[in-house]
């Protein structure tokens, strides 16, 4: 059986693996189980699981979720994936949602069923090792279980070009490439009134809004984040904000970005802030002036995606999956160096057609990606994936 | 994801965009220059904020150990060729003394018995302490103190001993005083706490279950009375002597060698307690890989450790980091690198606190607290294990 890629460039790259109807009916498909090692609200790899979820469900599929940790906080049922030996069944496709190490992984290689990854990408360990060598371990781990699983699975489906690539590397013979399935098109009608207040008010005291969306860890460069602000201030506008969503995963690094604020003296221009419910977020996209993204490494960069559905422009550092990512739709900077940074965005803030042209750049980008069409093709292309 | 399309021609907003962009660049580099900023002002907040990461025994700390014991082992050799003479300087024979006139034949026999005992002891021990602390070189400076100190403490506990028997009351000398002597030599761990449920884990177990550093047998007997095929190998001759009452097959070694001796899925099952729980950390890892080489896929492995704050307090480093050789590991970091060598279905279970650390204050436990000081120890604390891990060998290579 020879191997199959994605056409790099292709609009519909999983049309080289379409015919879903006849691998459905080659599988005899009945059941479609996802398996991630937390199912967590309003995270871009929950909301990717239960949207696939629905798609099985709305094709006739049964379809549950296996998770390894269960904390009583999931947004939907799960089951423990011990639990799968009890319940599996003929016709079962199994889907993997790979992006941290898990002990399923050794349970998923002990059975036969056909089995799909879907690879969300794994943050290198370099990231981590000046903060926690915990993560590093897990992340070790993590790619070691994506080698592993390569033997196993029938096909790898990648976020992007760039995760696909490492699928590759890592010796999957049969792989496609779909975004992450996202909730875009929030209307204002579902905006958090009191945060956006909130956020109303600060503006008042004038000064630009900074925004960057992402989990509090090394490789998502929320101290180059701060850097640039404090030279942005320094320089240009003594009053600009930033605010920084996302929950604290590294505690050694998030310690150390709570101190650098205050050190810097930044403690009244910094918020951090976490679990916001989709509403809250929504109030954070549409008050900022601008979306800042310098990490080091993104495995796909869903608040991009998101930024272009606010009609934000975007400043972005071009590491990893970004360039891929942003197109020509965001301001790519070769260097995160805090003085570079605070001068493109505040070119950006009073340059208002280079603005306006952004901000246009992103909604076609949006189009270009297709998250409806993406969403139609994702059912097949799993299925096509584990015919194979 | 598609690629994004390609520039229309007549398009002006992307060459636009790239011209931004050097226009920013530009200016970014005017700011500087015209002082706006010191010069070094981005390097020192980045250095400020790398000041705040954590002191450095993070670091790759498992790819170190593994590079530290690699060059160590090397080293070794010439450390052990060292040791070893000095051993043999020890252990050999003294000239006798003039015989008091009640002395027996079998009084002599004793006497060199003991010497062949204690020179025995020291060798093996000393072999053993030398691949302990031959395994991380860059803290040899003070593995060869440490090395003198115990030693000084193996020189020092001959002396009492053999002033010790020369007062025993029953008479005369015998093997059973001698050993009963040398018993106070044993690792002050008590594993009463965990005795049961280890016996418990081992008994289906199928094939071979060693205790590593299994001290007088005593849980290697226990699990010969539940039908287990049960052995012990403790570095030290004492834990002979003392199994062999018990009827507990005990192998004199240090456990890191006979492990690596053993071939593939050897053992049914393996409980290592003792020195696991403080040697260096490069030869924790590497007795956790050749565990996991020794063992079937599917049996079980399981660790007596302390965490620190059980720990007597002269026992525990005055700069603790978790990561430094010779420091208490907390059952979190044992569980991470017990699933890093290949375990899984980790379990930790805390054991009972109840009487932590306690000092024996028994006469015979006297020669031992007075050789305490000369050694920077205090082997007459008796430590109790705060938790025990249980995991299985993977079945997957």
């Amino acid at each position: 059986m020879s191997d199959s890629h994605s056409t790099a460039g292709s609009a519909g790259s999983a049309a080289a693996l379409d015919g879903s109807a006849g691998s459905a009916a080659a599988l005899d498909a009945r059941a479609l189980h996802q398996f991630v090692p937390m199912l967590i609200a309003n995270d871009a790899v929950g909301g990717h699981t239960l949207d696939v979820q629905r798609l099985a469900r709305a094709a006739g599929l049964a379809s549950k979720i296996f998770v390894d940790t269960i904390n009583g906080e999931e947004p939907a049922e799960v089951h423990h994936f011990s639990a799968y030996a009890d319940l599996a069944g003929p016709g079962d496709v199994l889907v993997y949602q790979l992006a941290v190490a898990s002990p399923m992984v050794e349970m998923l290689c002990s059975r036969d069923e056909p089995l799909v990854v879907n690879y969300h990408n794994i943050t290198p360990p370099d990231a981590f090792a000046p903060w926690d060598y915990v993560a590093v371990l897990d992340q070790t781990r993590a790619r070691d279980e994506l080698v592993r699983l390569a033997t196993r699975a029938s096909g790898g489906l990648a976020a992007s070009h760039f995760n696909e690539a490492e699928l590759i590397d890592a010796g999957y013979r049969h792989t496609a490439v779909l975004p992450v399935l996202l909730d875009l098109g929030r209307n204002d009608e579902q905006v958090d009134t009191p945060t956006m207040e909130h956020l109303t008010l600060l503006k008042k005291a004038g000064g630009s809004d900074w925004l960057f969306v992402g989990r509090l860890a090394p490789n998502k460069g929320q101290d180059r984040l701060i850097r640039a602000l404090y030279v942005h201030r320094k320089l240009y506008d003594p009053d600009a904000r930033l605010h920084l969503v996302g929950r604290e995963v590294s505690p050694a690094y998030a310690e150390a970005i709570r101190r650098y604020v205050d050190v810097l003296g930044l403690a009244g221009c910094i918020e951090i802030v976490a679990d916001l419910t989709a509403a809250e977020l929504s109030a954070y996209y549409r008050s900022a002036d601008v979306y800042v993204c310098l990490s080091e490494h993104e495995g796909f960069g869903a608040p991009l995606l998101e930024a272009f559905d606010a009609s934000l422009p975007v400043v972005a550092y071009a590491a990893g999956v970004i360039p891929e990512m942003l197109g020509p739709a965001g301001m790519r900077l070769g260097s995160a160096a805090p003085t570079d940074v605070a001068t493109a965005i505040a070119r950006l803030l009073r340059d208002e057609r280079l603005r306006a042209s952004l901000i246009a750049r992103g909604h076609e980008r949006l189009r270009e990606i297709d998250m409806p069409g993406a969403r139609d093709r994702t059912l097949s292309t799993l299925l096509s994936l584990a015919s194979r | 994801m598609p690629e994004h399309t390609p520039e229309r021609r007549g398009d002006a907003t992307s060459s636009s965009i790239e011209a931004v962009l050097q226009e920013i660049a530009l200016e970014a580099r005017q700011r500087k220059a015209d002082g706006e900023m010191t010069d070094n002002l981005e390097d020192e907040l980045a250095a400020l904020f790398t000041g705040l990461a954590p002191i450095g025994t993070k670091r790759w700390f498992f790819e170190a150990a593994r590079v530290h014991f690699d060059s160590a082992t090397r080293g070794y050799q010439g450390i052990l060729s060292g040791l070893r003479d000095l051993a043999g300087a020890i252990g050999s024979p003294v000239q006798p003394a003039a015989e008091p006139p009640r002395a027996t034949v079998a009084s002599r026999t004793v006497d060199r018995l003991f010497k062949v005992v204690a020179a025995a002891r020291v060798d093996a021990r000393v072999e053993h302490l030398a691949k302990e602390v031959a395994a991380f070189a860059s803290t040899s400076v003070r593995t060869l103190e440490v090395i003198e100190q115990r030693l000084g403490y193996v020189d020092e506990a001959l002396r009492l001993l053999g002033e010790r028997i020369e007062e025993d009351n029953d008479g005369g000398r015998s093997l059973n005083s001698l050993a009963r002597h040398l018993e106070h030599r044993l690792p002050p761990e008590d594993l009463e706490a965990c005795s049961g449920t280890v016996v418990e884990t081992f008994s289906n177990a199928g094939g071979k279950v060693l205790h590593g550093d299994c001290a007088d047998g005593r849980i290697v007997s226990s699990m010969m009375a539940a039908g287990v095929d049960a052995y012990g190998v403790d570095p030290r001759v004492e834990a002979a002597y003392s199994a062999m009452r018990r009827g507990a097959p005990v192998r004199i070694g240090a456990v890191l060698d006979h492990l690596a001796s053993l071939g593939d899925a050897a053992l049914g099952g393996l409980f290592l307690s003792g020195s696991i729980d403080r040697g260096s950390s490069a030869c924790q890892l590497r007795l956790l890989e050749l565990s996991s080489q020794a063992l079937c896929g599917g049996a079980t492995l399981a660790l007596a450790v302390t965490e620190p704050s059980r720990l007597p307090e002269e026992h525990r480093d005055g700069a603790f980091a978790e990561l430094l050789d010779w420091s208490p590991k907390t059952p979190g970091t044992w569980e991470e690198m017990i699933a890093y060598a290949g375990f899984v279905d980790v379990r930790v279970l805390a054991l009972p606190a109840s009487g932590g650390s306690t000092r024996s204050n028994t006469a015979e436990m006297a020669p031992v607290a007075e050789m305490a000081p000369a050694a920077g120890m205090a082997p007459a604390t008796r430590v109790r294990p705060s938790h025990l891990l249980l995991a299985v060998r993977s079945r997957v290579a």
